[in-house]
């Protein structure tokens, strides 16, 4: 009886500890020298090619299945903003730079489930096509869970993450996605 | 009693590790799995063009709201895969395949064609393809199952009606082998 009592509990506490620290792993931790950080944004280089190790497949397989490889797009996750603190729901930031050097990109939050977030106004997302940019060509996105005039993109005070998509991303992005001019990620106003 | 304590816990930390290895190592194909087996529920033989994302679209992870998907399987363990793309003017598109394992292991785009639209047969490991037509590439699939993935990106709010028309000129049919 003894033994059965052990024996089941070291499967339960195995299974336990083997699922949840692949489950961790997988979703928020960069083991693999590929992961590159740029400013707020990080971005794994052999995210959906065939050089993917077995933790990049496991993320991109939970967090962004389908993903193209380098050579098409490359995508960055902002899960911190500019000063290092993790993005808050219940704060709204301003995202502030330049295009960056690609054919097409766009900045889309994203929920804790990975999901679009659920706002009745539909703003998920700003992109080259359809950003507002000042005479110097600067522009201003606000993430936040209020309104805001224009370049606005609906946060959830659950949490969220921001992923800005290069789409044909320039050489000098492949090369050095570490280098690229992106935007930054600067904390406004808390509830 | 303490050397019966400390065997438990390090068979439980092997097996734990065990299971960590596994779930790496096999949550990809697990998952890909998943997803085409949803959507060959919906209708494995043609190719499905998917509404515009919102947060209500549930099946595949972070998607684009900016761009338009449409997708067909591919099982080249018999026949390869004649895939047709569309040409949305004016704007980006692409077609992606991704084997089992979740690699993308072929794209083009609308730049590489100058535009126009493609044909790609996807074959199996080994797999003869008759003599195609010029311009028709053949890619070696890295697993007999996958997915197909055209992407069109929505550049003109004033234009969804259109590209979404112009995109679901995308097909994909089996090949019969020579």
């Amino acid at each position: 009886m003894w033994f059965l009592l052990r024996l089941v509990s070291g499967v339960t506490l195995a299974l336990f500890l083997g699922l949840s620290s692949a489950y961790y792993t997988a979703r928020n931790v960069g083991f693999e020298r590929f992961i590159v950080s740029n400013g707020p944004w990080t971005t794994d280089l052999t995210s959906g090619g065939v050089d993917a190790g077995m933790y990049t497949r496991a993320r991109v397989a939970i967090t962004g299945l389908l993903a193209l490889n380098q050579s098409e797009a490359i995508y960055y996750i902002a899960k911190r903003d500019s000063a290092g603190d993790t993005l808050d729901g219940n704060c709204s930031y301003r995202i502030e730079g330049r295009d960056p050097d690609a054919r097409w990109w766009s900045i889309t939050a994203y929920a804790n489930d990975n999901f679009l977030i659920d706002t009745p106004s539909h703003n998920y997302s700003v992109s080259k096509t359809s950003v507002v940019r000042s005479a110097d060509g600067i522009f201003v996105v606000r993430l936040s869970p209020a309104a805001e005039q224009q370049n606005w993109i609906a946060t959830s005070p659950a949490g969220f993450d921001v992923m800005l998509r290069l789409y044909n991303p320039g050489t000098s992005v492949v090369q050095d996605p570490s280098a690229a001019l992106l935007p930054s990620i600067t904390k406004e106003v808390c509830s | 009693m303490t050397s019966n304590w400390l065997k438990f816990g390090m068979i439980t930390l092997c097996g734990a590790a065990l299971v960590h290895w596994a779930a790496i190592a096999y949550a990809p194909e697990l998952i890909m799995d998943r997803v085409l087996a949803a959507r060959a529920e919906q209708d494995s033989q043609t190719t499905a063009h998917a509404e515009r994302a919102t947060a209500a679209s549930r099946r595949i992870v972070r998607p684009s709201p900016d761009l338009l998907y449409s997708t067909c399987l591919f099982d080249v363990s018999r026949h390869p895969l004649k895939v047709m793309t569309a040409a949305p003017t004016g704007t980006y598109w692409s077609v992606a395949f991704y084997a089992a394992n979740t690699d993308n292991f072929f794209v083009l785009n609308d730049t590489q064609t100058q535009g126009n639209p493609a044909t790609i047969v996807i074959a199996g490991r080994g797999q003869a393809v008759a003599p195609q037509g010029p311009g028709v590439i053949v890619v070696s699939a890295p697993s007999d199952k996958g997915l197909v993935l055209f992407r069109t990106l929505i550049n003109n709010e004033a234009r969804l009606s259109e590209l979404d028309q112009q995109r679901r000129a995308a097909k994909c049919e089996a090949l019969q082998t020579p």
